[in-house]
């Protein structure tokens, strides 16, 4: 074994730099903190916990911005993942992660692991996990790497979800080359959770146990933590090795077992945490700070799985499939004996104990003793200097870019072509969306859907994120980003509830990159505060740059809401013919960051015009009142490609085509104002639906035959219905299989 | 008639039989814990779907080790219904309670989607509900799925009369002669790879599956 540097060569070497862990912080620890210098163990396990991935140190300034509080708000961020009472003694629980990182390097594991976490996080709160979404962005797929590790992120999505048995029932898929170094690979995890069986991240009670459940430890993912608190750069290959595994097996008992545990016998537990990120040393100093207790563990207990681990290996290993239990004294065997039917250990490790401190025995030696407090509160936050990037002065100092459609039919072919408007069931229906038999609406609409059993209500589920216009305008384009979502949630019949997000970065020491995070979480939560939508939880992804280039600022907004009753859950197909066609919210000239300039001018410019969320939320409501009262259709919001793509694909689902007349122009046809829907009315509804929608709505036409007769103000096409779908759904798997 | 729903360490599909049957069918049913070693009470077994053991090794190659597939050879011996879907057929399968082998798929990927089937024979006691030749749509969700036997097995199954589904439209994995679900010679042990249990209620789009719960149900009634 490797002798372990003395607290004095730590002190002159440095090996902390290495770590993430600068000298100023290692100072203030030192001087300020402990009073002496901290061990080898000590040293590492401080790099791990003050990482920006477990103290937020760079964003947390920025995340107390956000509104996390509300009626039906039970738990707001901090936990494993956020609750929203839905009524009827049950709580949906929800967060989302971001596995960035490990997927750049591998994707299969880094994917797979990135959705055990976060149905780690979502258990661990005593909720079964029901769905997951995915968010993914991608560079483009004229390259070899991309599609490899397009294929292989997918996979591994596929194989860890359908393993456990958890449909995978929504998400997102987009291409830009900015992602092609650093892809986004975001999960969100929804659980259902009868109130009562509400666990949190605590231990408390002196003498209580602190139980290792779940696989055994072993060298992978050591550093983790700082890994995604970095970035890449191509001379640094060697950084590359902290990705962990997944056993979606193992990960399947563990579940069971721990909601056994939860659901019958909660009156044993103190509290329950996943080891995610940083492993045991996060788990138990986490909890030990939220119950304000000391704690002592003897390293020698926990099940290893490779000899001759260091106290720091052990501490900061990132093996998979591993939870941390707070035992009322008394109970370790009879917890013990729920594990052991599912052949899981299931062990004691150490004890609550008087005062604050932390207290680690590796082979007889206290190889750590300093306040709990020391790795969880006291982390120093880093200021951040900030800058408005300059791409966007220069860009308001130019003119507006207007699209010019010579060819209305020509484009609009090509706009169902362009990989992120394509169908994406290649990909999707290589997750199982059915199991566990909820799934009401799986993935391919604008949100996902689970009907609740024992009840004829349903939860509505929904990722987005669209970094192009946050990168336009950070501010702007985080409101777009919740009115996105909350279009999505409501184009269902489903009442938003709250969101969670993943706020993905680059390299926020760059002063421009901490102004876009700072102005588009500003976006944010004034869109969360007018839409009523609370942030419950959350992660930040930052440093997401390869050779310094970051990606695009990139928040993914994932959002859940309530559908009172099934029986008017809305579609976004067109259901028959003759119903009249509606478009709700108004049309301007919203081309900077859209679908179409991408197509036509390959590059994103411009400024983006801001919107009036009042008056959104407002018609929002009306039109989600009208879906309640059950008169309309079908609805679908409007993103990529406008009000040509939304129509398109809501005659595809039952090949239902439609005639409309407006006075858009065709390059309005492509426009993307948000806070747009195409809405089906059947007629005997239609003339209240108009009234209530008043100047909201438009009418265009009706829905009907097998193509789409589209008359605008310049240009007119008839398009067979047939001929666009199969457009839209050859594009990706004819990219996909391009050889060069 | 007792239905018991076996569960296996990594069986997902368990609570959608037992939905189905319990609570769209109104059956009497139970978890068994592959871990039982005794079916005693119970008239016909429910294998689910999942990923028994990870699908490690191979699917279902470790779960037919379990304590309780004794007990199902018997059941099955017995002449009592023995049902698996999807993983359910894969466990059959390497219990040697079914003729064949599931291959990965050809696409080597594992695919979800809704797929048309035709009801090759009805004159069993799953598919007594159904007509001969019908056309029905049932949802697979697996990676290894295709079905494969050597010549003379194949000659065998098909002269017997044990292939009760076929894929009619698509072949979505492989398997030889379109073959979606078949039965033991005796015909009161079946195996398919796609979910009727999936298929069971409206509300989820497709009620398609629910006449093989029905057929098993009605078999009982006129044996009693």
């Amino acid at each position: 074994m490797m002798q372990e540097m003395t607290p004095e060569e730590i002190k002159e070497k440095k090996p902390y730099l290495d770590w993430s862990l600068s000298e100023e912080e290692y100072n203030y620890i030192s001087e300020k903190l402990l009073h002496r210098l901290p061990n080898y163990t000590e040293t590492g396990l401080f790099s791990a916990m003050w990482s920006e991935h477990c103290s937020y140190k760079k964003s947390k300034p920025v995340l107390r911005l956000f509104p996390t509080k509300g009626p039906r708000i039970l738990q707001g961020p901090g936990e494993g993942a956020g609750v929203v009472d839905i009524g009827d003694g049950q709580a949906v629980v929800f967060k989302a992660e971001s596995h960035n990182h490990p997927t750049a390097v591998e994707p299969y594991q880094g994917a797979a692991t990135g959705v055990g976490g976060i149905l780690r996080d979502v258990f661990s709160m005593g909720a079964r996990p029901v769905a997951t979404l995915d968010s993914l962005h991608f560079g483009e797929l004229d390259d070899a790497h991309t599609r490899w590790l397009l294929n292989e992120t997918v996979a591994g999505i596929g194989g860890y979800g359908n393993c456990m048995g958890i449909p995978t029932v929504g998400g997102e898929l987009t291409f830009d080359d900015i992602y092609k170094g650093n892809p986004v690979m975001n999960a969100m995890s929804v659980g259902l959770l009868d109130v009562k069986d509400m666990q949190k991240g605590l231990a408390q009670g002196e003498g209580n146990a602190v139980m290792y459940v779940g696989a055994k430890t072993g060298r992978d993912g050591i550093h983790g933590a700082t890994f995604a608190s970095h970035s890449f750069d191509s001379e640094h290959e060697s950084q590359r090795s902290a990705v962990q595994v997944g056993d979606p097996f193992m990960e399947k008992l563990l579940l069971e077992a721990c909601l056994e545990l939860t659901q019958k016998h909660a009156d044993w537990l103190v509290g329950i945490q996943d080891m995610g990120a940083a492993g045991i040393v996060s788990s138990s100093s986490e909890m030990a700070s939220e119950g304000k207790s000391g704690m002592e563990l003897n390293l020698d207990l926990v099940p290893q799985r490779e000899p001759g681990m260091s106290a720091y290996e052990i501490m900061l290993s990132e093996s998979q499939e591993r939870m941390l239990l707070c035992v009322k004294a008394g109970h370790e065997e009879d917890v013990k004996k729920i594990f052991d039917f599912y052949d899981l250990d299931a062990v004691v490790i150490g004890h609550i104990t008087a005062g604050h401190n932390y207290v680690l025995r590796h082979h007889g030696e206290v190889v750590c003793d300093i306040p709990v407090s020391s790795l969880t509160e006291d982390v120093l936050e880093e200021p951040s200097e900030e800058k408005q990037p300059q791409h966007m002065l220069d860009d308001a100092a130019k003119p507006a870019w207007e699209p010019e459609i010579k060819d209305l039919a020509d484009t609009y072919k090509k706009m169902l072509a362009q990989p992120t408007v394509a169908s994406k069931e290649m990909f999707t229906q290589t997750y199982d969306s059915m199991v566990r038999t909820s799934t009401v609406v799986g993935p391919g609409e604008d949100s996902g859907v689970l009907r609740i059993r024992g009840t004829h209500k349903g939860i509505a589920m929904t990722t987005d994120g669209n970094g192009r216009f946050i990168y336009l305008d950070p501010e702007i384009g985080g409101k777009r980003a919740v009115v996105e979502a909350a279009d999505n949630i409501i184009a269902s019949g489903a009442e938003p509830l709250a969101i969670t997000d993943c706020l993905n970065y680059g390299n926020p020491n760059e002063p421009e990159v901490f102004w876009e995070l700072h102005h588009s979480v500003m976006g944010i939560a004034k869109a969360c505060e007018v839409l009523e939508t609370p942030v419950v939880s959350g992660n930040v992804s930052l440093y997401n740059e390869t050779d310094d280039k970051s990606i695009y600022p990139t928040p993914m907004i994932g959002m859940v809401g309530l559908v009172k009753n099934l029986d008017h859950l809305v579609r976004d197909s067109f259901q028959e013919a003759d119903d009249d066609l509606y478009l709700v919210g108004q049309t301007g000239a919203d081309y900077a960051g859209s679908e179409l300039q991408k197509m036509l001018v390959g590059e994103i410019t411009g400024s983006l015009n801001d919107l009036d969320l009042d008056h959104i939320h407002d018609y929002q409501m009306r039109l989600l009142a009208e879906m309640e009262a059950g008169h309309v259709a079908s609805a679908h919001d409007l993103s990529e490609g406008g009000l040509a793509v939304s129509l398109a694909e809501s005659s595809f689902g039952h090949e239902i085509g439609a005639d409309i007349k407006s006075d858009l122009t065709s390059a309005e046809f492509f426009s993307e104002t948000p806070g747009r829907f195409l809405v089906s009315v059947p007629s005997e509804f239609s003339a209240e639906f108009a009234e209530k929608l008043g100047q909201d709505a438009i009418k265009l036409g009706q829905t009907g035959g097998d193509s789409l007769k589209v008359a605008l103000k310049d240009q007119a096409v008839d398009l067979p219905v047939a001929e666009l779908k199969q457009i839209w759904e050859e594009a990706l798997p004819c990219l996909m299989k391009s050889k060069d | 008639m007792k239905f018991a729903v076996i569960q296996f360490p990594g069986s997902n599909c368990d609570i959608d039989l037992y939905e189905a049957l319990h609570t769209v069918c109104g059956a009497d049913v139970a978890y068994v814990p592959s871990k039982e070693s005794s079916l005693d009470g119970f008239d016909a077994v429910m294998l689910p779907g999942g990923f028994s053991y990870g699908d490690y090794l191979r699917a279902g190659a470790i779960a037919r080790f379990t304590n309780i597939m004794p007990a199902i050879v018997d059941m099955a011996n017995a002449g009592k219904p023995v049902f698996g879907t999807c993983n359910g057929f894969q466990i059959l399968t390497e219990a040697g309670l079914l003729p064949g082998a599931l291959k990965r798929n050809d696409s080597l990927k594992f695919v979800c989607k809704t797929v048309e089937l035709e009801v090759e024979n009805n004159n069993t006691i799953f598919t007594s509900e159904y007509q001969k030749g019908e056309k029905i749509n049932l949802p697979i969700a697996h990676a290894d799925g295709s079905f494969y036997a050597d010549p003379e097995t194949l000659k065998q199954i098909e002269d017997n009369g044990q292939v009760v589904f076929r894929y009619s439209k698509e072949n979505p994995n492989g398997s030889l002669n379109n073959i979606a679900g078949i039965t033991n010679e005796r015909g009161n042990v079946l195996g398919m790879m796609p979910h009727p249990e999936r298929a069971v209620e409206a509300l989820l789009g497709n009620t398609d599956g629910l006449r093989l719960f029905k057929s098993i149900l009605d078999h009982a009634e006129v044996k009693a």
